[in-house]
Parts: C-alpha cells; sequence; structure tokens
C-alpha cells in the first residue's frame, strides 16, 4: 500500500465542493438580508428626515430665514431623542454652515461638503463611521435654502445580523458535520468493486494467483499469463534441447 | 485470445454514475439545508423591523392629528381623517392599512389597499401592525392611530431569494458536475481504461508497452505490478536468447533453429528492440472540456455589466454619439473578433495541435481581461475587447477540434454535444457568478476573477491535453485555400446555409429579439421575461444529450437535423393558437429542445466530413453561426417594423422550416446520387 | 528670456485687480414706497446668507407720487447696477407703460427688478411675463386665481361663491372676472356684488348688507379680492362674515392676520423679497438679462387659517391641510 486511493481524491473532491457550495450560499444570503435590513433602515430615517424637512419647510413658509425658524434647535433635540440609531441631526444653511446641531459644539461650523445635498436631490453617503442622509430644505420658490442633515449608526440592526449569521452557520456547520462523514462512506462504498477488481488485477500480476471470484476477464488474463509462461517454458526446453545435442561436424 | 467487453466497462460505467449521484446528492442536501435555515433565521429578525417601520410611519403620520387636537379641534369633528390616510397610504406603497380608532377602539377613518379586509375581520394576514395613542401635545390620548406594514416588499426579498437559491444550486450542481467529471475522468477513468487497454495487450500477447503509473493509487499498483511483469517476461526472453547462443555454439543448423525460436518468440509477444517503451499519451476527449467551461465562465463573467460599463466609459469621453450607442462599440468589437479570428484559429489548431492553440487563445484573452480591468475609456476597453474576441475564437475552436478527434469510436456526436453543453452551462454558470462579483466587488474585480480563470485554464492544459494531434495535410493550407475547399463542398455548405445558419437566425432573432418584446406585450415583469427566456436553455441542454446519443446509437443524425428545423418552425407558427403568455414559452421550450437535438448531429457532420482538415470546418461552421447570430435581430427588427410581432414569429418560423425541408431534400438528392455513382 | 519677466509682472499685478473687479459690490438703488418693510427684509438677507457682496442705497418716496420724477434723475444720475422698486403705484410711477416710456421721465438703460407688484401685465409694466419688452422683471406676491380656487375648495368644496369688491378698482374687477369665468368651466358659479358709489365713492356702510345678501342667494365661500377698500374696512367686512356664518377667503394675509377672515393663500412678504432677491442675483452675478427673467409667482404659498373663525363656524380644516397650513 502505497498512496491513498482514488476513492480519497473524489471524496476530498466532492467535500471540498459542498463546503464551497454551503460557503457561497450563506455569504449570499447574508448579503442579500443585509441590504434588505440597510435599505430598510435608511428608509426609516428617509422619513424622520423628510418629517423634520417638512416642518422647516414650512415655518420658513411663515416668512422666516432659515436661521430663525422658532423652536429649530428644540425640534431637533426632539427628534433625536425618540430614535435610538440617530446620533446627530444638523440643520445647514446654503452656505454651508451649520444653525442647528444636536452636538452644540457645531454650530457655526462648516458641514462636511460630502454629506450635503446635490441641489434638489437627497443625498446618502457614509462618513466617520456613521451613515448619512443629506436632505435639502427647499423656500418658497422651488430653491434649496438649507439641507438637514440626519447622522445614524448601525447598531440597531447589527444585532439582527449577527443573529441572522449565526442563525445560518449553525444548521451549516451541522449539515456539514452530518454530510460530509456520509459522503465519504458513499464514496467509499461504491468505489468497493472497483477497488477489488484493482486488488485481483494487482494479485493476479503479481503473484499468478487465480482470482477467487467468476470474472471472466480476470480469467482470461490469467489463461493468458499462463499462456505466455507456458509458451516461454516449451521454448527454453527446446532450446535446451537443442543446446544439449551434440556439436554438428562441419560439412 | 481477447477480453470480454463488459467487464470493466460496466464496472466503470456503474461507479461513474453512482460518484455523481452522491455528489449531487450531498451538494443539494447541505446547501437546501442551509438555505432553508437561513431563511427562517430571516423571517425571525425581520417582523421587529417590520414593527420599528410601523412605529415610525405612525409617528410621522399621526402628526396632523395631534396638531389638530392642540389647536382645539375636538377629536370627534376632526374633518377630511379618511381623505388624510388616502393621500398617506398613496404615498408609502409599503403601509397596508391605517386606521383611525377613537379610545374604544370604533373606527373613525380607515384607508389603505387592506383597509377594506381589517373593517371586516380587524385582522389581517401578512401585515405587521403598531398602535400609537393620538394625543394634543402634551395631552391625554383621545384614540389611536393603528397602521399596519404589509410584509409584501420582505415577501418579494424572499421570493427573489428562493429564485437565486434555485440558481445557485443550478450553478453549484453544473461547475460540480464539471469538476467530478475532470476528476474522475483523470483518477477513474482515464485508469482503468489504461489497464483494461494493457490488459487487452497482454492477453493478446503485446509485451511492447509499458503501463504508466501515474498516480500512487490502486491503479498505479496495478500498472507497476503489469510492468514488473512485463519486465520479467522481457528477461525470461532475454535468457532464452542466452540459451539460443549456447544452442547456436553446436552448429549451423543448430543455430538456424534457435534464431528461429527466438524470432517466434520475439514474433508473439512483440518484444521490442531495447525494451518496452512507456505507452504514448492517449488523447483524452474529456481533457479539452474542464478548460473550455472555465474558459467560458470567465468571459461571461462581464456579461451583466458590458454594456453599463461601456455606457460610464462613453459618458466620461468625448459625446461625439449618445453613450447608450457608443456602450454598443465593445459588444460589436468583440463578436467581430470572434467572427474573424475563428478561421485564423482553426489554421493555427490544424498546425500546432490544440494543446499550443488553448495555450495561445488563453495567453491573448488573459490580456484582453487585464486590459478591460485597467481600461480608462471607451476606446481602450474595446480594443481590450478584441484581444478577448480573439482569444475566444482560438480557444475555443481548439477545445472543440480536440473533443472531435480524440472522441472514441461511435460517440462523435456525444462528445460534441458535451462540446455545445459545456458552452452553455459555462455561460450560465458565468453570467450568474459574474453578476454577483460585479455587485459586490465592481467591475474592475470581476475583469481580474477573468484573468485568474484564463490561468487556471492554462495550467490546465498543460496538464491534461496531450501534445501534438496536429493535422498537416491542413497546416499547409492557410485559410483561404481552406475556405475554398471548405465552401466547395456541396455537403457542407448545405448543412451551413439550410440548417446551421437558420437555427442561430432563430436563437438571435426569436429567442433574444422578439421573444422578449412579445412577453413584455404579454404584460410578464421583467424577472419573469428572463426565467422564461432561460426555458431555452434548460430545455437545450439535456436534448443535447438526447440527440448525440440518438445520432452515435440510432445514427439518425440527418433525419434530426430536418426534424428538429421543422419542429422549431412548426412550434413557432403555432404561437397564435394558444393565449401569449402560455404558447410564447411553450414555443421557447420547443426552440431549445428542437436546436439541441440538432446541434450534436450538426457538428458531428461537420467533424467526420471529408473535404478539409475538421477544425477549419468546424471554424467555418462557427464563422457562419455567427454571421446568423448578427443577421437573426436585424432581420428580425426589418419584420418588426413592416409588421407586428406575432407575424415576424410567423415569418421566421416559417422559414426556419422550409430550409429543413430543403436540407432533408438536398441530403436525399446527395444520396441518391451517391448510390447511382 | 529677460522680456519675460515684465510682462509675468504685468500678469501678476492685474490679476488682483480682476479678482477684485469679480468681487466688487454690486451698487443697488431701492426705491420704496412705504419705507422698509419685510420684504425689503427679505431681499436683503438673501445676499447676506449667500455672502454676496451688495451695496444698498435706499430712497423712500413715502407714498408721496410726486418725488419719483426726482428719484428717477437720481438713478439716471448714480447709473447703479440694478433699481429695486416696492409696490404697484411706484413702479407703474417709475417705468411708465413698456410700449410708452418717455426717457425724460421714466427709468431707462439700466436693469430694473420690481417688488410686491399686482398684475404687472395688465398694468402695462410689461408686455408679458415671459416677454417683458424692457430690461425689467420683477415678483409678483399674488397666487393666481385658479390657484385660490383651488385653496377655497380644498378647504371645503362649493359650488357658489360670493365677493363684495369696490367698482373703482380695477386689479379687484379683472380678478373677479377672471374667476368667474374659470368658475363657470366647472359649473360653479360666482355672484359679484359691487359695493355701492356714492359720489364715485364706494360707501363702507353697505357692506353688512351686501354680506347679508351673498348668504341669501346661496353663496358657500365669500371671497375677498385684494382690495384697498375692502383692507380699510375689513374688520367690518369679515365680522359681517362671522355673523352670517360664511366662511371668507383672502388672497393678502391682512384679512386673515389682522381680522376675521377664515383662511387665506398668501405670500409672506419676506419671501417675495427673497425671491426677488433670486431674480437680482441671476441679473448681478449670473449675467442674465433681465428681459430673460420671467415675473413670477412664488411656488409655494402660505395658506393661513384663523382658528379662531373656525371654530366659531364650527367649520374646521381637514386634516390634510392641517399639514400645511398655519393656524393664526
Amino acid at each position: 500500500m502505497t498512496g491513498p486511493s482514488f476513492a480519497t481524491r473524489i471524496a476530498l473532491l466532492v467535500s471540498a465542493l459542498t463546503v464551497l457550495a454551503c460557503l457561497l450560499v450563506t455569504a449570499l444570503n447574508y448579503l442579500k438580508f443585509e441590504r434588505l435590513l440597510l435599505t430598510q433602515h435608511q428608509r426609516i430615517f428617509a422619513t424622520i428626515g423628510a418629517d423634520l424637512v417638512d416642518t422647516f419647510e414650512r415655518s420658513m413658509g411663515i416668512g422666516v430665514r432659515l436661521a430663525e425658524v422658532p423652536g429649530g434647535q428644540a425640534l431637533l433635540d426632539r427628534a433625536f431623542g425618540r430614535e435610538p440609531d440617530l446620533r446627530r441631526i444638523a440643520v445647514a444653511d446654503a452656505g454651508g454652515r451649520i444653525l442647528f446641531d444636536t452636538e452644540r459644539v457645531r454650530i457655526g461650523d462648516a458641514a462636511d461638503p460630502a454629506l450635503l445635498p446635490d441641489g434638489l436631490n437627497r443625498r446618502a453617503a457614509r462618513a466617520g463611521g456613521m451613515d448619512w442622509i443629506g436632505l435639502p430644505v427647499v423656500n418658497g420658490f422651488g430653491q434649496p435654502e438649507g439641507s438637514l442633515l440626519l447622522g445614524y449608526g448601525r447598531a440597531g440592526i447589527a444585532d439582527r445580523l449577527i443573529a441572522i449569521a449565526l442563525d445560518m452557520a449553525m444548521p451549516g456547520l451541522a449539515a456539514l458535520v452530518i454530510g460530509l462523514p456520509l459522503a465519504w462512506v458513499a464514496v467509499f462504498l461504491a468505489a468497493r468493486p472497483t477497488r477489488r477488481l484493482f486488488a485481483q488485477l494487482a494479485a493476479l500480476l503479481a503473484d499468478g494467483a487465480l482470482p477467487a471470484q467468476d470474472d471472466p476477464m480476470l480469467h482470461a488474463l490469467h489463461g493468458a499469463i499462463h499462456g505466455h509462461g507456458a509458451m516461454l517454458d516449451e521454448a527454453g526446453a527446446r532450446l535446451e534441447a537443442i543446446a544439449s545435442r551434440a556439436p554438428e561436424r562441419p560439412a | 485470445m481477447s477480453l470480454p467487453e463488459d467487464g470493466t466497462a460496466r464496472i466503470l460505467a456503474r461507479l461513474v454514475r453512482n460518484l455523481s449521484l452522491i455528489a449531487i446528492a450531498v451538494l443539494l442536501g447541505t446547501v437546501v439545508a442551509v438555505s432553508f435555515a437561513a431563511l427562517g433565521a430571516f423571517e425571525r429578525e425581520v417582523r421587529p423591523a417590520l414593527e420599528r417601520e410601523a412605529t415610525v410611519i405612525g409617528t410621522v403620520v399621526a402628526n396632523p392629528f395631534e396638531r389638530a387636537l392642540g389647536l382645539g379641534i375636538p377629536f370627534d369633528a376632526l374633518v377630511g381623517a379618511e381623505e388624510y390616510l388616502d393621500g398617506v397610504a398613496t404615498s408609502q406603497p409599503a403601509v397596508a392599512y391605517l386606521v383611525l380608532t377613537d379610545l374604544d377602539g370604533r373606527i373613525l377613518a380607515a384607508s389603505g389597499p387592506a383597509a377594506a379586509t381589517f373593517r371586516t375581520q380587524r385582522e389581517v394576514s401578512g401585515v405587521t401592525e403598531a398602535t400609537l395613542p393620538v394625543a394634543a401635545p402634551g395631552g391625554r390620548p383621545q384614540g389611536w392611530l393603528l397602521v399596519g406594514v404589509s410584509r409584501a416588499a420582505v415577501d418579494g426579498i424572499v421570493e427573489d431569494t428562493r429564485w437565486d437559491l434555485l440558481i445557485v444550486l443550478l450553478v453549484g450542481v453544473m461547475v460540480a458536475m464539471e469538476l467530478l467529471r475532470y476528476a474522475l475522468d483523470r483518477s477513474v477513468i482515464g485508469p482503468l481504461s489504461m489497464i483494461d487497454r494493457m490488459a487487452r495487450r497482454l492477453a493478446a500477447g503485446d509485451c511492447s508497452v509499458l503501463a504508466d503509473p501515474g498516480a500512487a493509487d490502486e491503479a498505479g499498483r496495478v500498472a507497476l505490478a503489469l510492468n514488473a511483469l512485463l519486465r520479467r517476461l522481457a528477461d525470461r526472453c532475454a535468457q532464452l536468447e542466452w540459451l539460443a547462443t549456447e544452442a547456436a555454439a553446436v552448429g549451423a543448423r543448430a543455430a538456424r533453429e534457435a534464431a528461429a525460436l527466438i524470432a517466434g518468440l520475439r514474433e508473439r509477444l512483440r518484444l521490442r528492440e531495447g525494451g518496452a517503451v512507456a505507452e504514448p499519451a492517449q488523447p483524452s476527449a474529456s481533457a479539452a472540456r474542464l478548460p473550455l467551461f472555465l474558459f467560458v465562465v470567465a468571459e461571461q463573467l462581464s456579461t451583466s455589466f458590458i454594456p453599463l460599463f461601456g455606457r460610464d466609459l462613453a459618458r466620461h469621453g468625448p459625446a461625439f454619439a449618445s453613450p447608450d450607442l457608443l456602450a454598443a462599440l465593445p459588444i460589436a468589437t468583440f463578436v467581430a473578433a470572434v467572427a474573424l479570428a475563428t478561421p485564423w484559429g482553426g489554421t493555427v489548431t490544424a498546425r500546432r495541435g490544440p494543446r499550443a492553440a488553448v495555450l495561445i487563445g488563453g495567453a491573448v484573452a488573459g490580456l484582453g481581461y487585464l486590459g478591460a480591468a485597467l481600461a480608462q475609456d471607451l476606446p481602450q476597453f474595446a480594443l481590450a475587447r478584441v484581444f478577448c474576441g480573439i482569444g475566444y475564437a482560438v480557444l475555443t475552436i481548439a477545445c472543440q477540434t480536440q473533443m472531435a478527434v480524440a472522441a472514441q469510436q461511435g460517440r462523435l456526436a456525444r462528445t460534441l454535444g458535451g462540446f455545445t453543453g459545456a458552452v452553455m452551462t459555462g455561460a450560465v454558470c458565468g453570467t450568474a457568478i459574474g453578476a454577483v462579483i460585479a455587485d459586490r466587488l465592481g467591475y474592475a474585480a470581476t475583469f481580474l476573477a477573468s484573468v485568474a480563470l484564463v490561468v487556471v485554464v492554462m495550467g490546465l492544459a498543460l496538464r491534461a491535453i496531450p501534445r501534438g494531434m496536429t493535422d498537416p495535410k491542413a497546416a499547409g493550407q492557410g485559410v483561404v485555400a481552406g475556405a475554398r475547399a471548405a465552401f466547395g463542398n456541396a455537403r457542407f455548405t448545405a448543412l451551413l446555409l439550410l440548417a446551421a445558419i437558420p437555427a442561430k437566425v432563430v436563437l438571435a432573432g426569436f429567442i433574444f429579439y422578439l421573444a422578449p418584446i412579445a412577453l413584455r406585450d404579454a404584460g410578464l415583469s421583467q424577472a419573469a421575461v428572463g426565467r422564461n427566456v432561460m426555458l431555452y436553455g434548460l430545455c437545450m441542454l439535456p436534448a443535447i444529450a438526447l440527440g448525440g446519443w440518438l445520432t452515435d446509437r440510432a445514427r439518425i443524425g440527418g433525419g434530426l437535423i430536418w426534424g428538429a428545423a421543422v419542429l422549431n418552425g412548426a412550434a413557432m407558427l403555432a404561437i397564435p393558437l394558444l393565449p401569449e403568455d402560455v404558447s410564447l414559452p411553450i414555443a421557447i421550450a420547443l426552440t431549445g429542445v428542437a436546436q439541441g437535438l440538432a446541434s450534436a448531429p450538426m457538428l458531428a457532420e461537420v467533424a467526420a466530413g471529408a473535404g478539409g482538415s475538421t477544425a477549419l470546418l468546424l471554424s467555418f461552421l462557427r464563422l457562419g453561426e455567427r454571421v446568423g447570430s448578427v443577421v437573426g435581430p436585424f432581420a428580425a427588427a426589418w419584420l418588426l417594423a413592416r409588421s407586428d410581432v406575432g407575424s415576424a414569429v410567423a415569418v421566421l418560423g416559417a422559414a426556419t422550416a422550409l430550409a429543413g425541408l430543403g436540407y432533408a431534400l438536398a441530403a436525399r438528392g446527395r444520396r441518391r446520387q451517391e448510390a447511382a455513382a | 528670456m529677460m522680456h519675460r519677466r515684465p510682462l509675468l509682472a504685468a500678469v501678476a499685478l492685474a490679476a488682483p485687480g480682476v479678482a477684485r473687479a469679480q468681487n466688487r459690490p454690486r451698487r443697488i438703488l431701492m426705491l420704496l414706497f412705504r419705507g422698509w418693510e419685510e420684504a425689503c427684509d427679505g431681499f436683503r438677507d438673501y445676499f447676506a446668507v449667500r455672502h454676496r457682496p451688495v451695496d444698498l442705497i435706499v430712497r423712500n418716496a413715502q407714498e408721496d407720487l410726486t418725488r419719483v420724477p426726482d428719484m428717477v434723475r437720481e438713478a439716471q444720475a448714480m447709473q447703479p447696477d440694478l433699481v429695486y422698486l416696492w409696490g404697484t403705484t411706484l413702479a407703474m410711477a417709475a417705468l411708465g407703460p413698456w410700449d410708452a416710456h418717455d426717457p425724460a421721465r421714466h427709468l431707462t438703460g439700466m436693469p430694473v427688478v420690481f417688488n410686491i407688484v399686482t398684475d404687472p401685465v395688465r398694468n402695462r409694466v410689461v408686455r408679458t411675463r415671459t416677454e417683458p419688452g424692457r430690461p425689467v422683471t420683477g415678483t409678483e406676491y399674488i397666487a393666481p386665481v385658479a390657484v385660490q380656487l383651488g385653496a377655497m375648495a380644498s378647504y371645503r368644496p362649493f359650488r357658489r361663491a360670493a365677493a363684495l369688491y369696490n367698482p373703482r378698482e380695477g386689479n379687484s374687477v379683472v380678478t373677479l372676472e377672471e374667476m368667474h369665468e374659470l368658475l363657470a368651466t366647472r359649473g360653479a358659479m360666482l355672484d359679484r356684488l359691487p359695493v355701492p358709489l356714492v359720489e364715485g365713492r364706494p360707501q363702507a356702510e353697505a357692506i353688512p348688507g351686501l354680506v347679508a345678501r351673498a348668504r341669501e342667494g346661496g353663496a358657500e365661500w365669500l371671497y375677498i379680492p385684494p382690495d384697498t377698500f375692502l383692507n380699510e374696512h375689513r374688520a367690518a367686512l369679515t365680522a359681517a362674515a362671522l355673523r352670517e356664518g360664511l366662511p371668507s377667503f383672502s388672497a393678502s394675509e391682512r384679512f386673515v392676520a389682522f381680522a376675521d377672515a377664515l383662511a387665506g393663500l398668501v405670500s409672506r412678504y419676506y419671501s417675495v423679497g427673497a425671491f426677488t432677491a433670486f431674480k437680482a442675483e441671476q441679473i448681478l452675478f449670473g449675467g442674465v438679462a433681465p428681459g430673460a427673467i420671467p415675473v413670477e409667482t412664488l411656488s409655494r404659498f402660505s395658506y393661513l387659517v384663523r382658528m379662531d373663525t373656525a371654530r366659531r363656524l364650527h367649520a374646521y380644516p381637514p386634516v390634510s391641510l392641517l399639514r400645511i397650513a398655519e393656524a393664526v
């Protein structure tokens, strides 16, 4: 017995393919769910943001500047308290300068331009470990007067994603733990007749041993080998006979 | 004395079948189990998320009510509550119902698609509900707002995931089968066949060839034992020769007798001067299949986004035409490169053999993908695609030729059917996998993945495809002479014009162009249209195998070719008989079956034909098919512009059926000629 | 090599000058009728928030049209980058009709924006809203009649409405004529009740009687046009409507905010001022010709609802309206 059987190689291949397939399916499913949850998460904050923008726009309709909207800061603080994943809300004017902010120290600073909405289109971005939505605040003649920036974290869905990942990993491992040994056993079982054939062939060729089974091919081979042997023996005997003749007299 | 036929063949067949079944069963079982677990986990986790969404929506919706109450409007005097809720429900598609009730639960206003159900039943299935109190700011609740968020969006995702799962299973099984086929070929079938051959040789008294031990497994041990036996026999002969010289010393007559004996022995056992040599490498028809499959996967990785990538590049460059139009340039250059390079690929294969051709094609294609990954503007990308096209043409012709030449006796059609099958499964797998890679990692990463796959393909080719297998007589020909020889052959030309090209015209014109339009007109969604078009591929694959088997065993290849064409035409003509959303999928499926049935016989017919080298003939067949693929959409569009979809399809179907009948007549005429001659 | 350095130096010196020229403050001459108020605030603040350098030079006519020719002469001498005109009467006086303007008396040869002007086309300040016929543009602050009708209907749909007006105010006559036509196409009716004139002057005492007649005629809404006479007597008018249980609607905020009308669709002067500044910005910093800028109203108006009146009339605004309405 020198090397591993061919059955080992096949079983290894099947195992590798199965493990790969399971990993792939798990990864694809997880990624899809992650995307779904993230999109829904974003939708929630877009709804909250749109409602806040609505309030600011209405207040501007009263005829005040964005910076003088009554209760603007309180509005942000109230909204901030209601949603655990909200990390920061800020309102900036047309020049990007922050007017209201749940982080009071930042009032007066310039907002990060990458987060500001693009004209009248909202923008979603990721910066500083948070996801952001930038919504334009539009004045009475359709021009952007400022913007509302909402920064939120993923803690709420992170727990769910971890739970999903674990819930997928456990059965996957179980399936592999059950399936792979079964596969190995099955492969070796399926390979048994062939391996037996090979073993008998090897024995036949090595020792000339007559195979136990009634396999016509092995019998024929056995017969052929013995036939060759007999032929060589016969030739040998005749040569011996010739060699043992008396030397011929030159004619 | 010879060995009986069935012994090893039967064992081999059973072994391959059982191993394949085991692999499929394990794969399917584990993947299905994992997916069910995933879906279950998702269902559990998604409910809280929906509840939160319902609550948030409810808070926003309740604002005006709270404002009204704060302004002093009595709760039961609220005006236009239902119209307001109607407006909200329209703008929030996720909402199933919005219901305003007083503190006792009496409904004041209800809106939303499921509102009617709510009024009668109070419980709506498939909906997650959140309840919010409605109060003036700082006051006590005066009523309730119930928000029902439907799970339809989530259910849509779950449904989507089931389809994705199916596709992953399909792709996984296809890839696994190809890899398994390759592994079985190398580990099992190859060695077993070798043992079989050696045993036959030995039984027939042929000791001239040594076995190749290969791997150190059971087959290797048998091979070693065999070689040992052969050496023993050779040693015995050498001993006898020495004995013969001894005998020759007796005298001239003795010497003559001894020499005759020895010569007779040598003759019987076919012993070679200088000892036995290793068996020459046996070309395996499957050696080229895995490299071909992997290469097609590599090429199709980018199928799903090449037009999008082209459009993006066109937008960043000078705009002398619309980006949509310019985006077609890389596709056109690729198709043109493949078409033009195919005959040249045939010449290269004939001159240098399939192995070298695969290496050349792979290298060129690899450069192309690298260039595509690095392309900064549209002309660079189009040039890279030219390289990809040349590589694709050369490599596919090389593989097809290798399979045709190396096919075992009586299995030509089946083996060539395997070529088409490998290309089709490779296309399906590549497109699906490529879409996911591009989605997650981007376009450049996908092209780099193609490069990596091509390197693997070249490595496989080095190992698995034997050298040589050139076609010297055709090698001297050159492309033009080869073309003249090919098209001068009436049989080949008839096949090309009356069977191969019409089939591709139908494929490109009906399946890829008219059918999606007709399905959309019948009201199907885009995803459903895609699934219906996939029917073609799904029906074609088993039909290819069946067609190959029928051609080899029942020898009705010619009949299959024109019969399938007529069936195809009939299916298309019969579309108006049933409602479109039933008859169209049937026609698509039947087209797949028909073209699948005809595919292997066509290839076998060409490969076995005289009048040119296999490689060149196959290359011209493919060239002709490409022409058909290009003509198809234009013909269909021309027909569509002059009439409606149904008539266009009918015309194409009639043309195909007539072409098939024409082929049958031409074949009969030729047979009569040959019989008369 | 030697020649290049002086050239480079010259360019270097010129560059800041060019930059300074770009940032040089634009001079705007503001001619006001009633003094500085919220619309002018809106105008000024727009530039301030966007850091646009402007020099505002203010002249007040103090409701005396005889001062206008002097202001015009001053403007011609000063040649500012832009002239800002407040109010319909001032605009008509300073600009003259678009097809008969007199360079001796009217502003010539410099871009003009007008603010808080009613019906500039009928008042012949411009030819049409999109083709002014002269380098003049501006903003209107009264919502289009169709929009006002829509606002009334969204509070409470109606088949019949009534309106009082001073027959000597051309604006009111035209507005009500347009409203009558629009309602007729929808199968509704408008009862127009002119206030009787005595010696060419409208009689305020007749107002309660007219309102009662409107009610008897079956009107569901009382529409109040932006009429100066009615504005003076807004308290009486709205009180009469309240007594008769008739909901009243106006296009001018004074009736809702400073009287007892039920609702109104108004432009806040502040927002209109900002809008005018937006148009001025396009002329001063965007290089657009005034004639290419259309005369427009705001795209979003303020819907005012007087909750006190609503309570007394038991005519509460629908919930959808509460999303956008302001309670006064």
